[in-house]
């Protein structure tokens, strides 16, 4: 119902001299947190109190918290409201409200004497010195009926009543949004709301004379009495971990000590360097004084068991810089290996949890999650929420929708919107596409945009942040359902368990890791040695893996694997492992908008000299030859040059993340320029650092996690130079992940003279399977490739097999497995065994007199007269399978046209630089960055390779049909090559090239 | 047999004039989010039938999208239809936009098959239509060909059969699955299809696909529902001397409405609007329209409701013939005759708004009914609704239609009633509402606005 954040409630409430307010969303207190957040972070003069409204039946109230014990009372009954119905709805029962024995209850009567006389029984019974009437005063020609009302209900049953507003916005101005949000709620429009919607503005928050002036002062005062009985902070909430992980005889202090001290074993065989012994000992006693031991110790828990269960993980974010975490087996980063700033994830200033995420294999998370499960129970366990808000298309097509424009109109509004476009914001782009910006209702509409765009809509939940308690969580926080089954979610999301100081262990899900576990797998069935990761790094940076990896062949692996990736790959030259890390934070909006590429490039290769203002600096620096490149080093620069602490360093790196939303950044702006001035840097510098700092905006790439990918990227790459077959068996095993098709990891495995077999009846699995073929291994590829059959059927055909095989089409049918699956295995030409071709068999399939006791038997008596073309196979291969191992579709139409003027993929070399070139090629992907500034990068494949092609914005707009819609595309242009070889061809002419093949439907992954 | 089908591509866009501007424009299916029909303009700017919205905004900003209502495209239909039914008779409506047309028997008329042809399109000249045509042995067969733009009229077998066997399966009416089946087994043409027994058929298809695909290969003739003009009652009638008394009409106008009775006593309609023209000798003719309330076909009733309207009618000069016309003819509700229901008072005050409307002119007879809007200038609208609210008990008896300046002292007795709201149409109002009493002891209803000048905005009785 609101139209204003907690944030401002509290602000302004506390500017009218309001000396208490509460918060109280239906059935939640999903916003108190932030208005808690908001009160010590700008120490407001005012107190909060927690409450909730509901509705049940014809009462409706609001329950207020006193006290702790009132507030877990709440967190109970809206936990019991919330599970018994689906997500976003919620269910009381008598007895939930009965059995209330803390919270204060306001009530909000019907006005109808029948109804209001059996709740003030009611309330008398079993209330009666904890309720009031909430009495509202709202100048909408009703109040005289209520105060009527309310004073009858008072003489008769000796309920007091207290003066209540129900604020729904902060200040009147907000009427008009709240006006729409209800709208919107409504599925209606502001105006067919009519005598539903509020009549004034009198639910804003009032001045205080005001409300003297409104309500009688008895009424007043109650309220004031009231609030004077209220004690309770969110503050008081405290964290209980789950106790058993410490087994008797240990303090969990002790226990973690006793966990790090084998895990120095583990990790440190050869001994302790002094320097790493000290580094652990202040993360151990900063541990302790924050006391996080219990943390650590459920993540210790959690990473043990995947280990037993031989789940790979590996932890990231923060967690990599804490040498502790290396011990635990959390993280894999050496910490000898990068720079670890151990106020990047504990800092006592910021009085902060640590952050740390966990990967696992994205096929097994599941394992994960249902270890916690049973481990804590569901009582104890729960996920994070995450607020979904209002974004600028939802924001759009709702507000427009609330004021009555027509739908079809939004949406072509909304599609014609380059938001990309920086040039020229959306409110002016609107007006290009119909909308008048003079009209009163298209001011309404941007206003209102405006407005809305960052409310909140729906909670969802976070994609693994587990929240897990000693007790009962219900306690702490209400736990309500998700919307998948067998999930359960909190209603605070990840900023707000932060604000209160409460832990979370994100148990996340990568895909790589996957592949890297099925070709160790693989591996493992082959040779003696069991491959890991550790095994892999600890060989050292290997140059035959580095010659690969600058050479950009990186299909497949993992992070450097991305276009623009795979085109700084040979400029930046990696050799060695913090190569990697470098090379995997600076391809990112941060590093390319703040305009830190190029310098970095210049200076690697000595082109351009590095120097340092000072030998802080310096050592800060050095290791990115002083061009700042990961967030830590703004954090370090603001430390050693500025004279900031580690924790205002780390408030600084939260302004740069949200800088863009709420400019505080500029705050620290003084602190740092004054302060690097301070100690004798120029302002020049200064003011250069600062522009970097917003530069990185919210894109900036922490060191820490960096260091967690490279490690991932050097391994895939390590598994594609020495086991290819084996490596691109796991990833084609393991998809869907990374940015690859199968079609596209099939094409670049035969390029690497990977032979790949098609699907058959007798010899593919479900999964992909390596087989030995004279010596040689070769990829057999698996059921699960063909579009349209079901896992079940699969399973079933593959259990079902003879040992000799299928012998007959009619022996599958007979298996009674759906039409549309063996229909799919057919076109996928899985029975090429069993039949001539695939027409003859799915013609065969589609006759049903087989599957008939009687006609078993009989076969078809006529040869099915057509046969499939080259170009019929293809078709259905790229149908059936999105794949064709047979030929190219270019190679196909090298056949029939004569394309001799075309280059293939693998002839670009010989072309000179700056060249007219023409080319023709499968469109595989369209890619159009925001850092890009209109242009869009287009891959092109062939049969001998990709090529990358530059499209500028203005000649897609001109020619904006084969620049959409072509998969098979022609492009007439230059050649440009760069000192390094990175070779593009720049577009000129784009024409569509598709009808030559004209049902080719090959999946591109556009504008991703 | 010969069959024509005429596939109208885009009457929407016919309908709307576009393509006869220079302008891009297209027709936009909302609810499947494709484009389905576009004009010669916006189809050389690349925009195709079955692209979506941004893909079209994307290669032509500048065109015009209309939005595809079925409704309105089979009501056009219809009206074509209407239009063709004057020269052809056996016309087979195919909604949302096709018609066929039994050419062979109307050869009798025409003299061939040709000129048969040249009526049609002549016909369908004025209208401005685009459409693709075929001719063929069966309805199934002539859409195939329509589908496939041959664009022809045959009357040889053989041209059939030939023109046939070039047309692709996506030119069957097939569904999406069947299209699919047949174009996986390598069956892109008719000539493949045709060229496989039907037995063989047979046993991969249902029987409403085998069914279908005879009809197409002229094995089999369906039969079709054909098109008949809707329904109306038009009765003419001379009068036997000339009338210059309106009363004197009177028994005419009871002979032609009991025509009407039996009319829709046969078919169980009634109606709700009647239309009476009146012939002069040197004069045009003029209408008077008779309406009621609800749907009837009593004589007297009728005739009650026309003679209350008749009166205020003077004549300029005498009438010789008269004229009654019901176009559109209501189903009887058999549910007013429910013995339970007590409908007794609902007919009578329809009957009776009837009678005041037939007496008084439709604008002066105005319905009260509370408006759902908080602002006193909508609380009273004419309209169907005359539900009562319970919030209209403070509400003045008397609005005026534009408030007036208070300049009467008088002292509060109720209020501030506070009103914001309108905000999202040019009628905004931010205002305090109160009741007052005047010294002569009137209660008047004022409101003061933002910028404190106070109005009298109604009196209470």
């Amino acid at each position: 119902m609101g139209a204003s954040s907690p944030e401002e409630i509290v602000t302004t409430a506390s500017f009218l001299g309001y000396r208490a307010v509460a918060i109280t969303d239906e059935c939640s207190v999903a916003g108190v947190v932030r208005a808690h957040a908001e009160i010590k972070l700008c120490r407001l003069p005012i107190s909060l109190i927690v409450g909730s409204y509901f509705t049940f039946d014809d009462f409706s109230f609001v329950l207020l918290c006193p006290n702790k014990a009132a507030y877990s009372e709440l967190c109970r009954i809206i936990t019991q409201a919330r599970r018994r119905e689906e997500k976003g709805s919620y269910a009381l029962s008598e007895w939930d409200i009965t059995s209330l024995r803390y919270c204060f209850i306001l009530w909000l009567p019907t006005g109808s004497k029948d109804k209001d006389g059996k709740w003030a029984q009611w309330l008398k019974r079993f209330h009666a010195d904890r309720c009031w009437i909430a009495g509202q005063r709202l100048l909408d020609g009703e109040d005289h009926l209520r105060f009527k009302h309310y004073e009858m209900l008072f003489e008769k049953y000796a309920i007091p009543v207290a003066a209540c507003t129900g604020v729904l916005m902060h200040h009147k101005d907000r009427l008009p949004l709240q006006h729409t949000l209800h709208a919107i709620r409504e599925h209606t429009t502001v105006e067919a709301l009519g005598r539903q919607a509020i009549a004034n503005a009198e639910r804003a928050l009032r001045p205080v004379s005001k409300i003297n002036k409104l309500y009688p002062t008895s009424w007043v005062n109650n309220t004031q009495q009231i609030a004077a009985q209220f004690s309770f902070s969110l503050d008081e909430l405290k964290y209980q971990y789950p106790a058993e992980l410490v087994p008797d005889g240990f303090t969990a202090t002790s226990y973690l000590r006793y966990c790090v001290e084998e895990g120095i074993q583990r990790r440190f065989p050869e001994g302790l360097a002094d320097s790493i012994r000290a580094t652990i000992e202040k993360e151990l006693t900063l541990i302790a004084e924050q006391e996080y031991e219990y943390f650590f110790l459920t993540l210790y828990d959690i990473v043990q068991f995947a280990k037993k269960q031989k789940i790979l993980y590996q932890g990231r974010g923060s967690a990599a810089n804490s040498v502790v975490c290396y011990c635990l087996e959390i993280t894999a980063v050496d910490p000898r290996q990068i720079n670890v700033l151990f106020e990047r994830f504990i800092s006592k200033e910021r009085d902060e949890p640590p952050d740390i995420d966990v990967d696992f294999e994205h096929q097994r998370r599941e394992e994960v999650i249902q270890y916690i499960y049973q481990k804590y129970g569901r009582e104890r366990t729960a996920l994070a929420a995450t607020v979904i808000a209002y974004r600028f298309k939802s924001a759009f097509r709702q507000v427009g929708k609330a004021l009555g424009f027509a739908e079809s109109q939004l949406d072509f509004v909304i599609k014609k919107i380059n938001r990309r476009d920086r040039t020229i914001p959306w409110q002016t782009q609107i007006t290009q596409h119909g909308l008048d910006a003079r009209s009163k209702k298209v001011k309404q509409l941007i206003s209102l945009v405006e407005q809305i765009v960052g409310f909140p809509r729906h909670l969802s939940q976070h994609v693994g942040g587990f929240v897990i308690s000693a007790g009962p969580l219900y306690e702490l926080v209400p736990v309500e359902n998700a919307s998948m089954a067998e999930r359960t979610v909190i209603q605070w999301d990840k900023d707000d368990l932060e604000s209160l100081g409460l832990l979370k262990v994100d148990v996340l899900a990568l895909g790589m890791l996957t592949a890297i576990r099925k070709t160790f797998d693989s591996l493992a069935a082959q040779y003696p040695v069991t491959p890991s990761i550790p095994f892999i790094t600890r060989l050292g940076d290997d140059h035959q893996v580095f010659d690969m990896i600058c050479k950009a062949d990186t299909v497949g692996v993992f992070q450097i694997e991305s276009r623009a990736q795979m085109t700084m790959l040979p400029r930046l030259k990696p050799r060695c492992y913090y190569d990697l890390v470098v090379q995997i934070a600076i391809v990112r909006p941060g590093p390319i908008q703040g305009d830190m590429v190029h310098p970095y490039l210049l200076r690697r290769h000595g082109k351009e000299a590095v120097s340092y203002p000072s030998t802080e600096v310096e050592q800060v620096l050095s290791r990115t030859m002083g061009v700042p490149i990961f967030q830590e080093q703004v954090i370090q620069l603001a430390m050693v040059a500025a004279g900031f602490t580690g924790g205002e360093a780390d408030q600084l790196r939260r302004a740069m993340a949200s800088w863009k939303k709420d400019g505080r950044i500029y705050e620290f702006k003084d602190k740092l320029i004054s302060g690097m001035t301070a100690k004798g840097y120029s302002t020049a510098f200064a003011e250069q650092l600062f522009e970097q700092i917003k530069g990185f905006g919210g894109y900036g790439f922490p060191e820490s996690h960096s260091a967690s990918f490279a490690v991932l990227a050097y391994v895939s790459c390590w598994l594609k130079h020495y086991f290819p077959v084996e490596f691109y068996l796991g990833l084609l095993n393991s998809w869907p992940m990374g940015f690859y098709t199968p079609a596209q990891l099939i094409q670049d495995a035969k390029h690497h003279g990977i032979t790949i077999r098609p699907v058959c009846i007798n010899h593919s699995e479900i999964e992909h399977t390596l087989v030995l073929s004279q010596g040689e291994k070769v990829i057999q590829l698996g059921l699960c490739i063909v579009k349209g059959l079901s896992e079940h059927s699969a399973s079933v055909l593959i259990q079902s097999r003879p040992e000799k095989g299928y012998e007959s089409i009619a022996a599958i049918q007979q298996l009674g497995l759906p039409g549309n699956d063996i229909e799919a295995l057919a076109s996928a030409n899985g029975f090429a065994m069993l039949t001539e071709n695939r027409y003859a068999a799915r013609w065969e399939i589609m006759d049903q007199q087989h599957t008939l006791p009687l006609f078993a038997s009989e076969s078809s008596q006529h040869e099915f007269p057509f046969r499939p073309s080259e170009a019929d196979n293809l078709l259905e291969d790229y149908a059936s399978t999105s794949v064709s191992l047979e030929q190219h579709p270019v190679s196909l139409l090298r056949k029939h046209r004569d394309l001799s003027r075309f280059i293939p993929a693998s002839n670009l070399h010989c072309i000179e630089n700056k060249g007219v070139v023409h080319v023709i090629g499968c469109v595989t992907g369209r890619q159009a960055p925001g850092t890009a500034s209109g242009v869009t990068f287009i891959t092109l494949e062939d049969e001998t390779g990709n090529m990358n092609v530059v499209v500028w914005q203005a000649t897609a707009r001109q020619q904006q049909s084969a620049y959409l819609s072509a998969t098979i595309l022609q492009i007439d242009g230059i050649l440009e090559r760069s000192p390094e070889g990175v070779t593009h061809i720049i577009a000129g002419k784009l024409t569509d090239r598709s009808d030559w093949l004209s049902s080719l439907r090959i999946a591109s992954r556009d504008f991703h | 047999m010969l069959w024509a089908y005429l596939d109208f591509t885009q009457l929407t866009l016919d309908l709307s004039g576009s393509e006869r501007a220079s302008a891009p424009a297209a027709v936009y299916n909302e609810q499947e989010n494709v484009i389905v029909q576009r004009c010669a303009e916006a189809a050389k700017q690349g925009i195709m039938p079955g692209m979506g919205l941004a893909q079209a905004a994307a290669l032509c900003p500048d065109v015009t999208i209309t939005v595809y209502v079925r409704d309105k495209e089979v009501e056009h239909l219809h009206s074509l239809a209407a239009r063709l039914y004057q020269i052809a008779s056996d016309i087979v409506v195919i909604t949302p936009a096709a018609l066929a047309i039994r050419l062979d028997n109307l050869c009798h008329y025409y003299g061939s098959v040709a000129a048969t042809w040249k009526a049609i399109v002549s016909e369908l000249a004025p209208m401005s239509v685009n459409f693709a045509y075929a001719s063929s042995w069966s309805v199934e067969c002539a859409r195939v060909l329509a589908k496939a733009n041959c664009n022809d009229i045959y009357t040889d077998k053989k041209a059939i059969s030939a023109a046939l066997k070039k047309c692709q399966i996506s030119h069957l009416d097939l569904d999406h699955s069947q299209r699919s089946t047949l174009h996986r087994v390598g069956i892109f043409t008719l000539e493949r299809l045709l060229s496989l027994s039907v037995s063989e058929l047979g046993k991969r298809f249902n029987n409403q696909t085998i069914r279908y695909l005879t009809a197409v290969r002229g094995d089999a003739y369906p039969t079709y529902l054909l098109y008949r003009p809707a329904e109306r009652f038009v009765r003419h009638k001379d009068v036997a001397y000339e009338i210059e008394n309106t009363q004197h009409l009177l028994p005419y106008i009871t002979a032609l409405l009991e025509d009407l009775a039996v009319f829709l006593r046969l078919r169980n309609k009634v109606v709700s609007d009647l239309s009476i023209n009146l012939y002069y000798r040197d004069q045009a003719a003029t209408t008077v329209l008779v309406r009621s309330a609800v749907g009837l076909s009593n004589v007297k009733q009728w005739l009650d409701i026309a003679s209350l309207q008749l009166e205020n009618i003077s004549l300029d000069a005498p009438v010789i013939s008269l004229r009654l016309c019901a176009d559109e003819l209501q189903e009887h509700d058999a549910a007013n005759q429910d013995f339970f229901q007590d409908r007794h008072q609902y007919f009578a005050q329809k009957q009776l708004m009837s009678r005041l409307q037939a007496r008084l002119g439709d604008h002066n007879v105005i319905v009260p009914a509370s408006g759902n809007d908080h602002r006193m200038e909508r609380q009273t609208e004419s309209g169907g609704n005359s539900a009562a609210d319970t919030r209209s008990q403070w509400l003045p008896a008397i609005r005026l239609v534009a408030p007036a300046p208070l300049t009467t002292p008088c002292h509060i007795t109720f209020g501030p009633v506070r009103l914001q709201t309108g905000w999202w149409d040019e009628k905004a109002v931010k205002r305090d509402y109160f009741i007052a009493k005047t010294q002569s002891g009137e209660f008047i209803q004022i409101f003061r606005n933002a910028r404190q000048h106070w109005f009298i905005q109604g009196y209470y009785a």
